[in-house]
């Protein structure tokens, strides 16, 4: 039980540092106007284990998203992403849930859910968040087009990292 | 099944979504500069109409005093131009057919429908747009003194960057002597006072001097009454004052705004341009 706690904290901490140290160092722009930036921090949130009140599961989100967000100068922008993605996690895993139901001490990770189930789970819920993140930098509908590349483009190139890092760790809860 | 909350209850919980998503929508409109500006024009095309009819019916209730306030300022001007006539020994026709001769300025009257004062960074609307001639980058002035700046315009309203905005920069000078500044508000929300800096420190200023327009942008025209200087300072290390202004414009009241349109803005324009070709 406390070793599950500890083990979500340091996680928690672990992931935010590689997104801040690392992955917002880097701005791929190949494609002109339209560069691609790398989040890994939704996996922050998005591993936390069933049995977190769901309170906690937002004021984590939006603590984690405020973090990122003073970081890379973007007030607001993750943070509202981030509560967004965990006001949706709910209904995601309401339509994944296995036969069975969940046990409630698990976490949504690979190691439990193997791979289709946490590919699911983890691309819809990776791409909640940057739609939303890129809905908000832009701002508004009339630059659809670039609200939907970006978004695209982000989403591939994190979600390979977010699964890369999945596999290295590997927790089980 | 999913475990359900223990602390909240539902609607606790969509509650507290609903309250940190109000929060960072917030902070993103306030702190990010893109998106406060689409922010602030889409308010702008959408309340601008509402905000007008509110305060067409506001201002119905109010009307007895705007026209005094009015009629009050008509006389003050009438009055400076009769004297003005009197001192050059002058018929009042001739000063309009002077005036007609060195048409500089032209003012557009609009009314205030919107107006901030308690943000960081605040801004107005006006009732009118680029149908009266009004553009991006126009001083706009009130009675005893200035406005703002105007930022966006849409065809019928046009927004105005406040002088308590971070963004303003005024440029002024100390009447009758000559030196001269900028005018900035240091966000401290004291909207009775701004601070003038950039006056190099060996120069004698006396507390209640008067600070006026310079005259050196194209924005505002020389000699606009701004406020007097209440307190004087110099930061350590620095050459020049922090000198503290305290307004005459009660910005907290302007129900008239004037916007400046200056004729010679286009020609000083293409001169500034030819000259940093060089």
């Amino acid at each position: 039980m406390n070793l599950a706690l500890l083990n979500n904290s340091i996680r928690f901490i672990l992931l935010l540092l590689v997104q801040l140290i690392i992955f917002s160092q880097i701005h791929l722009g190949p494609l002109g106007p339209y560069y691609i930036d790398i989040f890994v921090f939704p996996l922050a949130y998005l591993l936390l284990p069933f049995r977190t009140p769901r309170e906690f599961q937002y004021l984590l989100a939006f603590g984690s998203g405020l973090i990122v967000d003073f970081a890379l100068q973007s007030p607001g922008l993750h943070a509202g992403a981030s509560v967004f993605t965990m006001a949706i996690r709910p209904f995601i895993l309401r339509l994944l849930e296995p036969r069975g139901g969940y046990d409630k001490l698990h976490s949504p990770t690979l190691k439990r859910f193997k791979w289709p189930w946490f590919a699911s789970y983890m691309s819809i819920l990776s791409f909640t968040h940057i739609l939303f993140y890129f809905s908000m930098e832009v701002f508004t509908p009339l630059f659809l087009g670039a609200i939907v590349i970006k978004t695209l483009l982000s989403w591939f190139l994190s979600n390979l990292f977010i699964f890369l890092i999945m596999i290295i760790l590997n927790p089980l809860d | 099944m999913l475990p359900r909350s223990k602390v909240f209850s539902e609607l606790g919980n969509l509650v507290l979504f609903l309250i940190l998503e109000g929060i960072s929508i917030y902070l993103i409109v306030s702190y990010n500069d893109s998106q406060s500006k689409i922010y602030q024009n889409t308010v702008n095309i959408i309340s601008g109409s509402i905000t007008d009819q509110a305060s067409g019916i506001r201002n119905y209730f109010s009307l007895r005093d705007q026209n005094t306030f009015l009629l009050n300022e008509n006389a003050k001007l009438k009055a400076r131009l009769f004297n003005l006539a009197e001192k050059e020994g002058l018929k009042t026709e001739d000063l309009d057919s002077i005036l007609k001769k060195n048409n500089l300025f032209n003012l557009v009257a609009t009314k205030v429908i919107n107006n901030s004062i308690s943000l960081r960074n605040n801004y107005l609307s006006l009732n009118k747009g680029t149908k009266s001639g009004i553009k991006v980058n126009q001083g706009v002035i009130g009675e005893n003194g200035i406005i703002g700046i105007t930022k966006a315009v849409n065809e019928n309203y046009t927004t105005v960057l406040s002088i308590f905005n971070s963004q303003t920069k005024i440029s002024a000078r100390i009447k009758d002597k000559g030196y001269f500044g900028s005018l900035v508000w240091k966000n401290d929300g004291d909207v009775r006072y701004m601070t003038l800096e950039d006056i190099p420190k060996h120069v004698p200023i006396r507390l209640g001097d008067t600070v006026e327009t310079s005259g050196y942008s194209t924005l505002f025209p020389g000699g606009i009454i701004l406020g007097k200087i209440v307190n004087k300072r110099i930061p350590p290390g620095s050459s020049t004052y922090e000198l503290k202004v305290k307004l005459y414009q009660d910005m907290t009241k302007i129900k008239f705004a004037y916007v400046v349109i200056n004729f010679e803005t286009p020609a000083l324009d293409s001169l500034y341009l030819q000259t940093k070709s060089l």
